[in-house]
């Protein structure tokens, strides 16, 4: 994976990888619904910037255009990438959650 | 906002202004939408370099390549029709076939992988084809339908000139000028065949496919390819055994040497520019079936 060529977008990749992966959207529907999922307003250039580095590594696609809005869905590559993004989140959770216990029991 | 998408590099603009402008359009625009899109136009000048690798620089790839294999295959053909006339009067190519039996199989082998090439270029092409029509139509997209339109003109027109042609004893002007006749037949039908493949060209290489739809072709493509191949090795034996058994087939038959030879070169350079069509559409260590 080169999750580092994502640079300061890695977020908001990894946002819209999650909105992608229950179906195709457009720009504004994946702003709408990652505000909805994640309560992150993402900008349109901060969008669109990380969309562009998705492309690029394969991990979105790009459909045909419908009336000037384009949908993307994700890739094969995508959907593994965000299983590893996922599980890096879910270890990542767990040992935080774990020292919280530890914290808290002191 | 429009203004301040202008500070993107341009390759950038012409891939995603358009989406980026109705996604502006619905956006409510703050102080952070201002300061994120300048934030994005520094980015963009920074590091995009256009769609140097992934599934969108894939489709290109194989869209264009693609598209050669199509244009070059249209040459082979020309070249192929033109040593079907081999056997244009039977009586003379029969006697030497009587002779040396090695001839009728060759041009019959010749015929049929030359066949299985077309067949495989319709089975492969029709279906992105009508893709690409239907999208341009759904989209409006005016580029893509004026040389559709062309093309079918083309077709429309072909078949109301061999419709005419196939009529020709009815004709008086025919009649008195036979070989102006099939001349002026032959010279239109030439001009509309080069206009049709180029506007089957164009119609095809305007339009934004997917991977998944492109991939279609690859099985067809490697037929295609194989067809040429073989019909390009074939016919040169059988020039040839003919130069060197039967040299007379060359003075009477209805289309003497250089059009065989001219044939030869047609599909000769066809086959050569459709390798390079499949050259462009394959990408070291880059799998379209898998995407990775």
């Amino acid at each position: 994976m080169r999750k580092n060529e994502l640079g300061r977008f890695s977020d908001a990749s990894f946002l819209i990888l999650s909105s992608l992966a229950n179906g195709p959207k457009h720009g504004y529907a994946m702003m709408e619904d990652i505000r909805t999922f994640s309560g992150t307003q993402l900008e349109p250039g901060t969008l669109y910037g990380a969309i562009s580095r998705l492309e690029k590594q394969g991990w979105i696609e790009a459909l045909p255009t419908e009336e000037r809005r384009r949908p993307y869905r994700i890739t094969g590559a995508g959907v593994a990438a965000l299983r590893e993004q996922v599980a890096t989140l879910e270890q990542v959770a767990s040992v935080g959650k774990s020292r919280l216990a530890t914290m808290e029991g002191f | 906002m429009r203004w301040l998408l202008r500070l993107y590099p341009r390759q950038w603009r012409e891939r995603y202004e358009e989406e980026m402008l109705a996604v502006l359009e619905e956006h409510q625009v703050s102080p952070a939408t201002f300061i994120d899109l300048l934030m994005g136009a520094l980015d963009a000048n920074l590091h995009y370099d256009g769609c140097l690798e992934g599934v969108m620089y894939m489709v290109h790839r194989l869209r264009s390549g693609m598209v050669m294999i199509f244009c070059a295959f249209m040459l082979f053909e020309v070249g192929w029709g033109m040593l079907q006339r081999l056997n244009d009067p039977m009586t003379f190519f029969q006697a030497a076939n009587r002779a040396h039996p090695v001839f009728g199989i060759l041009h019959t082998a010749i015929l049929i992988v030359g066949c299985l090439a077309l067949v495989a270029l319709l089975v492969g092409g029709l279906p992105i084809f009508f893709i690409s029509v239907k999208r341009a139509v759904k989209n409006r997209k005016r580029d893509a339908l004026a040389p559709f339109w062309v093309a079918l003109s083309c077709l429309l027109l072909f078949i109301l000139e061999t419709a005419i042609l196939a009529d020709w004893h009815r004709i008086a002007f025919a009649k008195h000028h036979l070989v102006g006749f099939f001349l002026s037949y032959l010279i239109v039908v030439g001009i509309e065949f080069i206009v049709g493949t180029i506007s089957v060209a164009l119609t095809i290489s305007r339009t934004e496919f997917q991977l998944r739809e492109l991939k279609l072709l690859l099985i067809p493509e490697i037929v295609i390819l194989f067809g040429m191949d073989v019909s390009v090795v074939l016919s040169t034996v059988l020039i040839i055994l003919i130069t060197v058994y039967a040299p007379q087939l060359f003075t009477t038959q209805d289309v003497g040497s250089p059009m065989f030879i001219t044939g030869i070169i047609f599909m000769a350079l066809g086959t050569i520019f459709a390798w390079m069509g499949h050259r462009r559409g394959t990408i070291k260590g880059f799998d379209p079936f898998t995407h990775t």
